[in-house]
């Protein structure tokens, strides 16, 4: 796999970067994952890009009984209310949602919420999206506003007959309806682009060619503490704009992108229920070289992180697909799961990721 | 090609020491009376998921009269008909597929070539039945899931 002209694996370096102004994008499941990171650590972060997620906890919208565990109904919750409600109603209570946002963060467990009023926010659902039905993607909206945010900082886009998927305008990706991986799909335009010309109004146009580093570095450091349950890879990536790289940028700023579902670097498709590690696919570097991050970041000196989940399917942690955890897989105890606190793993784990940029 | 079972290797992704493969003998002894235990309690999951859903429908009796809660329910009973209604396109799509490779498997011009062949079709056969009923199951969890939301959000709260 070429992730860079170097086969080097680094460690991830600091950089100096701003503590405040940094800002979170991802697509599905990295969207659900962007949501929660950007509630936990609201303080670090400008504003947010979601393609095709959904509200915060919304995994715990729904305890029918007592028969029911915590685990089983947030997976079913996930689903069946989070992902594939069957009519509009039946998605995610965006007003039950907000108010448990505002508990988790009055318990201590995420930042004050009151740091979303002037964040900005990019928010997308594809209108041929078969996998995170718009009208949840329309509760993740609803959700921001009863927690503050003002309309005008949310640019939410409803109408691109697009599939799931991240927009580019590769030619070489698939056509804009698909359903289907890599989720990267060629509509004409760079969405990566839109969500950080959203979030910074300030930013030049994308260069047209790449003069920095893109780096791989050993992430598992950021999680030595929960290596068995954490579904993160060994490795994460990096770009370092040109700038940065030289040493003349006061503070830059970072962007965290996310992957969705069956998108990280070593991503293996399951075919009845086992790996298929003769036929790996060939797009798992795809999100972090050809999603148009990049070319944005080098105009604009902002340093993109990309870490990266992959599948695990044992019996500690059933994840088959490498998503990021927005129902619970990776809770010490799942009839108390904790997938989105500051403590949770992945979210700390990328949180540290984050703050050695910034030493 | 076959997909079976040259190119699937076992779980490399899993986490060392953790695989089903080094699971101690006693456990795996075990397997398929656990399997037997869990696909009990996952039936008698969907069984209380009914009850309850039962529970609830007779709290909705005192909402009768209010044309939202009929509205909905009829939303409701239509993305059910829809969801079955694609499953069915699905269905005679896959069958129309199979049906073509059926034909083209007398081309085969060796003994090999015309067990490979074969193989393939009862493997895609069995893949679309496993995908069929898979669906039916989602689409039944999907309605107990579903339905249970929409009614405890339309129960008065007091009843």
């Amino acid at each position: 796999m070429i992730a860079s002209s170097s086969s080097k694996v680094v460690q991830l370096g600091s950089y100096k970067a701003s503590r405040r102004n940094n800002s979170i994008s991802g697509l599905s499941s990295g969207a659900f994952m962007t949501v929660q990171l950007h509630l936990a650590h609201s303080a670090s972060f400008a504003g947010a890009g979601i393609i095709a997620g959904g509200p915060f906890r919304c995994a715990e919208i729904f305890q029918p009984d007592e028969m029911m565990t915590a685990e089983d109904a947030c997976i079913e919750n996930s689903l069946y209310i989070c992902m594939n409600p069957l009519i509009p109603q039946v998605s995610p209570d965006a007003q039950k949602l907000a108010a448990m946002a505002q508990e988790t963060a009055r318990a201590g467990k995420i930042d004050a919420v009151a740091n979303l009023a002037d964040d900005r926010l990019y928010i997308f659902t594809g209108s041929a999206d078969d996998v995170v039905d718009s009208d949840v993607v329309a509760r993740t909206r609803k959700f921001y506003e009863l927690l503050g945010v003002k309309p005008d900082n949310i640019r939410y886009v409803d109408s691109v007959p697009a599939g799931h998927s991240i927009i580019t305008d590769n030619p070489e990706d698939s056509a804009l309806s698909t359903n289907q991986p890599p989720y990267i799909n060629n509509g004409g335009f760079m969405q990566s682009h839109d969500i950080l010309q959203h979030i910074y109004s300030d930013l030049q146009p994308a260069a047209q060619s790449l003069a920095g580093q893109l780096l791989r570095f050993d992430q598992t450091e950021f999680f030595a503490d929960a290596r068995d349950r954490a579904s993160m890879s060994q490795f994460g990536y990096i770009y370092i704009p040109s700038n940065v790289a030289a040493g003349r940028v006061k503070e830059p700023r970072v962007h965290i992108a996310l992957h969705g579902c069956k998108q990280g670097y070593n991503y293996t498709d399951y075919v009845n229920g086992r790996a298929d590690i003769a036929n790996q696919p060939p797009y798992g570097n795809r999100y972090f070289t050809t999603t148009g991050y990049n070319h944005i970041a080098e105009s604009n000196d902002i340093i993109v992180l990309y870490p990266q989940a992959e599948g695990t399917d044992n019996d500690t942690v059933q994840n088959p697909d490498g998503c990021w955890d927005w129902w619970g897989y990776t809770s010490a105890n799942p009839q108390a799961p904790d997938y989105y606190s500051r403590e949770a793993v992945q979210i700390k784990a990328i949180h540290a990721m984050l703050d050695r940029l910034c030493a | 090609m076959s997909k079976l079972p040259v190119s699937v290797g076992m779980k490399n992704i899993d986490k060392p020491g953790v695989s089903r493969l080094r699971e101690p003998a006693a456990a795996r002894a075990l397997a398929p009376l656990a399997n037997t235990m869990k696909a009990n309690a996952l039936v008698q999951r969907q069984a209380a998921r009914l009850l309850h859903n039962s529970v609830l429908s007779a709290g909705l009796a005192g909402r009768l009269s209010d044309p939202q809660v009929w509205s909905e329910w009829g939303q409701l009973q239509a993305a059910v008909m829809q969801r079955l209604h694609q499953q069915n396109l699905a269905w005679r799509d896959g069958c129309a597929i199979l049906a073509e490779d059926f034909a083209l498997i007398r081309h085969a011009n060796t003994i090999s070539k015309m067990a490979e062949k074969q193989g393939n079709f009862f493997s895609q056969w069995t893949t679309l039945l496993t995908n069929q009923a898979t669906s039916l199951f989602e689409l039944m969890e999907n309605i107990h899931v579903d339905y249970g939301y929409w009614a405890s959000q339309k129960v008065p709260r007091d009843s």
